[in-house]
């Protein structure tokens, strides 16, 4: 008995990307085959990797110190008053002079390990005074005959009452530290006050 | 990411600081230059909460200029002055009252500077 094999036509269809085109963003399919025909290279974002490192060296600029890592830690509470004929700071030891309270910070180049000291009482400012005494004779056994340079940088805040700052510098000037800094933040604009603030 | 980070850094940048040798003597009694050795010139500027003093000490002769209202332009005339009559003395005694505050101490300090007296001395008394 011989089986007559018709061929059957399949029901089945090899799926679109949608049911129907219309459901197809517009241009979107013959863009697609579009490139894979072309095989483009991407394009090289030029202008704004030049951008990019524009602002790297601009970055890079402004960072570089010919001082080095300047030690300094400037306190949320305090508003540096504003210079315009300052000098560049140094890295020294810093004293931060609060409304109730002296911190003294030191970097551990100065005696081999980092220092933070706070002291409240500001008619004495023992703490301070005991470390700072500390430094001095520690540099004077290490290195006799070697002039002790004494130098700190103080910081504090613009409304801060002068008295507490020379508080401080009596402190220090009585522990033979003679070089002091006041640390301010550097101010180039033009609209200068007129008049200083009362 | 670069632009937080340049905003975040840029306190950094614009720190400097006012150097003041506190030496036992005062900077104003230290050595006059040779030329005006003949003549004691002390130079001197006290903060008050309502006026500056701008204070010259000529062998004992006292000047006193009184700026009211802290002008800023009147002082730096005065610095001026001293600067064309006293063109080597570069030091000056800064001495402020109590209830003055650093912000306006260091704003003197940032005129004399300017003014061409770059060894100001501040007084602790």
């Amino acid at each position: 008995m011989a089986i007559n094999f018709r061929p059957i036509k399949s029901k089945i269809e090899a799926p679109g990307n949608h049911i129907k085109p219309k459901y197809d963003l517009d241009g979107l399919r013959a863009r697609k085959e579009a490139q894979k025909a072309a095989k483009s290279t991407p394009p090289l974002p030029l202008t704004s990797m030049i951008d990019m490192l524009s602002m790297l060296v601009i970055f890079l600029i402004m960072n570089f110190s010919e001082q080095g890592d300047v030690f300094f830690n400037q306190k949320d509470e305090v508003k540096l008053p504003r210079a315009e004929n300052a000098a560049p700071l140094e890295g020294l030891p810093l004293i931060s002079v609060l409304e109730d309270r002296v911190l003294l910070e030191m970097p551990d180049t100065v005696i081999g390990k980092k220092v933070s000291i706070e002291d409240n009482d500001l008619e004495t400012l023992l703490r301070v005074r005991r470390v700072l005494r500390y430094v001095k004779q520690k540099h004077d056994a290490e290195n006799p005959g070697k002039e002790f340079r004494g130098a700190v940088n103080i910081q504090a805040d613009t409304g801060v009452e002068s008295k507490k700052i020379k508080m401080v510098m009596n402190a220090l000037i009585t522990e033979q530290w003679l070089e002091i800094n006041f640390a301010v933040r550097k101010f180039s604009g033009k609209s200068q006050k007129t008049a200083m603030r009362n | 990411m670069l632009v937080i980070l340049l905003i975040v850094t840029a306190a950094w940048n614009h720190l400097e600081s006012f150097k003041t040798k506190t030496d036992s003597v005062t900077a104003a009694e230290s050595t006059p230059p040779e030329d005006e050795k003949k003549k004691q010139i002390k130079l001197s500027v006290l903060i008050q909460p309502k006026e500056i003093n701008l204070k010259l000490d000529e062998d004992g002769q006292i000047y006193p200029f009184i700026v009211k209202d802290f002008d800023r332009e009147e002082i730096k005339e005065r610095l001026a002055l001293w600067k064309q009559r006293y063109p080597k003395k570069k030091d000056v005694v800064l001495i402020t009252d109590n209830s003055v505050d650093y912000g306006q101490m260091i704003e003197m300090m940032d005129l004399l500077v300017a003014g061409g007296f770059p060894d100001v001395g501040v007084s602790t008394q």
